[in-house]
């Protein structure tokens, strides 16, 4: 009896362990494999893009064969979808979006030139090189900040928070890629915390404020303080103590890109 | 010592004395040695004989000569030697089915332990962020981005307290994220307070957010 017990449970644990595995298996390997396919026949917004099917599905193999992560394309196209953008933009869009992944895709191999700071290389990371190149970031800054990062732990998280510190900041600077390039540098060698790049558009705005001119605040706070070894708090500190020349009448922070109109809000977004 | 190994030893002397003709025999000496537990010692006594004679009488063969077989002789006969330990009765019955049993309980043990640090370590790892808009003639609002798949409907407030909307959602730190808020389902618009809006290629803008 227990003989047969214990037959039965060894039959039923191999039984669960073997399906597992094939099912997971099979899982991976379908996953992505059609994955234009599920949302054609699944997502509702997908009707209306039938006609474009076969360039879609042109690009995605174009993106399999260019190592592009299929799931990063899938993006895009859901927000195309979603954005009931007409078909033939839509195309043409995942054509840019191949493109750009494709670059970000060369900037991480330039990078690896340097040293191997993506391995593993996570979809995340190219993505996130995909949207500082959307914002105008040059394919050299990126790779330049990239490969600075490169011999040193914590190279690849100071390096892409470098690049998301340019980013803000070219929303309310017209920064040169020479100035962005040094600036991302000095960053990363600051021994700042990556997560406190990002407040220094909100000096640089500060600055702006107090009626600093756009040299004075790139190259006599940013710049020099960076290289003499200081942080957030001494740009600060020469920002207040520098005598406001003129008061401004309202805060105008220039930006990159319009401000949508629709909008009224006047609370940010905010963490907690 | 039994009668068949008295006899072998027997054999050994008289094969030592020369006085030993038959080569069966001999071969009785010689397997008898090699298998038996308590003769084995007297097998090395044997190969000067099995030498001396080898020319004399035809597959007298030292086992030294041939490694290989002589190797797995001796593996095989300790591994008969463990069949020795086995468990019988009631006990033996509970520990063969206790052993997978506890087997699988390690194992869940193990996946239940690497879930939970999985879930700590993706605790740690996430924000709350609070998406913020004024939009007073608006009856719906939804934040609409790539951490939702851009489905409009996954994070949608119904009845902004005096025009404010305020939607929560907790995201992954240390990641970029494209989004828009979505007005009544049809409009579009971009968070005007985040700090970077690209173009989203689709003839709008999309809001940039870093952790």
């Amino acid at each position: 009896m227990a003989r047969t017990t214990l037959r039965r449970v060894k039959i039923s644990v191999s039984f669960v362990m073997t399906v597992s595995i094939l099912l997971l298996l099979t899982a991976a390997q379908a996953s992505w494999s059609d994955v234009l396919e599920t949302w054609f026949t699944t997502d509702p917004h997908a009707a209306a893009y039938v006609g474009a099917k076969s360039e879609l599905t042109q690009i995605f193999s174009e993106a399999h064969a260019r190592h592009v992560p299929r799931r990063l394309l899938m993006g895009r196209l859901l927000e195309g979808a979603a954005k009931g953008v007409p078909p033939d933009r839509l195309v043409s869009v995942m054509n840019g979006e191949l493109k750009l992944l494709s670059r970000a895709r060369l900037i991480v191999e330039k990078a690896r030139c340097a040293g191997n700071i993506f391995a593993p290389l996570k979809d995340e990371t190219l993505k996130d090189i995909g949207i500082y190149l959307r914002s105008g970031l040059s394919d050299g800054v990126i790779t330049e900040l990239m490969s600075a990062g490169s011999g040193h732990p914590g190279g690849k998280e100071s390096a892409l928070a470098a690049c998301g510190a340019i980013m803000d900041l070219r929303a309310v600077a017209p920064l040169e890629d020479a100035d962005s390039l040094q600036i991302g540098k000095l960053l990363m060698a600051s021994g700042m915390q990556p997560s406190g790049y990002a407040s220094l558009a909100l000096v640089y705005g500060l600055g702006i404020s107090r009626g600093l001119s756009h040299d004075a605040l790139v190259h006599d706070v940013i710049i020099n303080t960076l290289s003499s070894g200081g942080g957030l708090a001494i740009m600060t500190q020469k920002i207040e103590t520098t005598p406001i020349a003129e008061p401004l009448p309202q805060l105008v922070i220039p930006r990159a890109h319009p401000v949508s109109a629709t909008s009224t809000t006047d609370k940010k977004s905010s963490l907690h | 010592m039994n009668d068949i190994c008295q006899r072998v030893d027997a054999a050994i002397k008289e094969w030592e004395s020369g006085a030993i003709s038959d080569t069966q025999k001999l071969f009785f000496v010689i397997n008898h040695s090699r298998a038996c537990q308590r003769c084995e010692s007297n097998y090395g006594a044997l190969l000067p004989l099995i030498r001396r004679d080898a020319g004399e009488r035809s597959g007298l063969v030292p086992y030294e000569e041939s490694p290989s077989r002589d190797f797995t002789n001796r593996v095989m006969r300790r591994l008969g030697r463990t069949k020795a330990i086995r468990f019988s009765g009631s006990f033996a019955r509970t520990v063969r089915l206790a052993l997978p049993l506890a087997g699988c309980a390690a194992l869940l043990l193990g996946v239940a332990s690497f879930i939970i640090q999985a879930n700590l370590r993706s605790a740690e790892s996430v924000a709350k962020v609070i998406f913020t808009l004024e939009a007073p003639s608006a009856s719906r609002v939804s934040v609409v981005g790539d951490f939702n798949g851009w489905r409009p409907d996954a994070l949608t407030q119904k009845g902004g307290t005096n025009g404010a909307w305020e939607i929560t959602v907790p995201l992954k730190k240390g990641a970029v994220y494209t989004y828009d808020f979505l007005i009544d389902g049809q409009q579009w618009v971009a968070d005007p307070h985040s700090e970077t809006q690209i173009d989203d290629g689709f003839g709008g803008l999309a809001s940039v957010l870093r952790l």
